[in-house]
């Protein structure tokens, strides 16, 4: 399972909304955090997401399980361990 | 046009390659709170590192800040109280012919940078949000996740480079505390 840990603050809040709109699993907040968490692969866009290149490239500050295969300018992949 | 005004200092930032040590120093000896952490992967200018940016309160709305691996990263941010005098300071620069090379919304300050003659890198911005206990939080996590992380390469004998590596141990850090 590839999961992320978002910090619930509002720089990060599109983060959260993007993967509900993509239908990936969101969980929480719990401790502060949302879990967004999928088998296999997770794919983030973001442009998608609405993200300025400051904030999307700290998307992955609160925390990963995972291994990351592509982190560019608009795409985000993290596949499993 | 109108001289516009700073509000003080906002942060100093300043390189370093000890993260334990200057951890220990400002957190645990002077006693200066750790509030706020920002870890990312490298981007901007070509070939610009993987980076952790991390701010210890020194009062009044100020911070003393430290960059992880860039000497480039020496510089100050002055403050102003809002977006149309941060707009006001972009011009006013501008007009006077002093490049303003970046303009960028970070998480927590949206802020211009441009150099003064000697080279030194000078940043002026305005705070969007307040820092909270959960920045707080959040910012303990990242430097512990951190710190093991640079323990681990110094034992390696391997340059602390990748803030992969920081962001798993992190997420380790984060599923203990829910189990």
């Amino acid at each position: 399972m590839v999961k992320i840990f978002i910090l619930d603050v509002p720089e990060f809040r599109p983060i959260v909304d993007g993967a509900r709109r993509a239908e990936i699993g969101v969980s929480g907040p719990t401790r502060g955090y949302y879990v967004i968490a999928r088998e296999g692969e997770l794919v983030l866009s973001r442009k998608a997401l609405g993200l300025k290149p400051a904030v999307w490239y700290s998307s992955l500050s609160g925390g990963m399980q995972g291994r990351i295969a592509q982190f560019d300018r608009d795409t985000l992949r993290i596949i499993e361990p | 046009m109108k001289q516009p005004v700073l509000k003080g200092v906002h942060h100093t930032a300043r390189p370093t390659w000890k993260l334990a040590e200057t951890v220990e120093f400002y957190r645990d000896k002077l006693g200066l709170r750790l509030v706020h952490a920002i870890s990312a992967k490298g981007w901007g200018p070509e070939g610009h590192p993987d980076f952790l940016h991390f701010f210890f309160d020194s009062g009044q709305g100020s911070t003393n800040a430290f960059h992880s691996s860039r000497a480039a990263s020496v510089h100050t941010a002055w403050q102003v109280d809002s977006e149309a005098a941060l707009l006001e300071w972009k011009a006013f620069l501008e007009q006077r012919g002093v490049k303003v090379e970046m303009h960028v919304q970070h998480e927590l300050i949206e802020s211009i940078y441009f150099r003064d003659p000697n080279g030194y890198l000078i940043e002026i911005g305005r705070q969007i949000r307040e820092m909270s206990a959960l920045d707080e939080r959040d910012a303990a996590m990242t430097l512990e996740a951190a710190i093991a992380a640079e323990s681990e390469a110094r034992a390696r004998g391997v340059p602390f480079k990748s803030i992969e590596a920081v962001w798993r141990r992190k997420g380790a850090l984060q599923s203990k505390a829910a189990a």
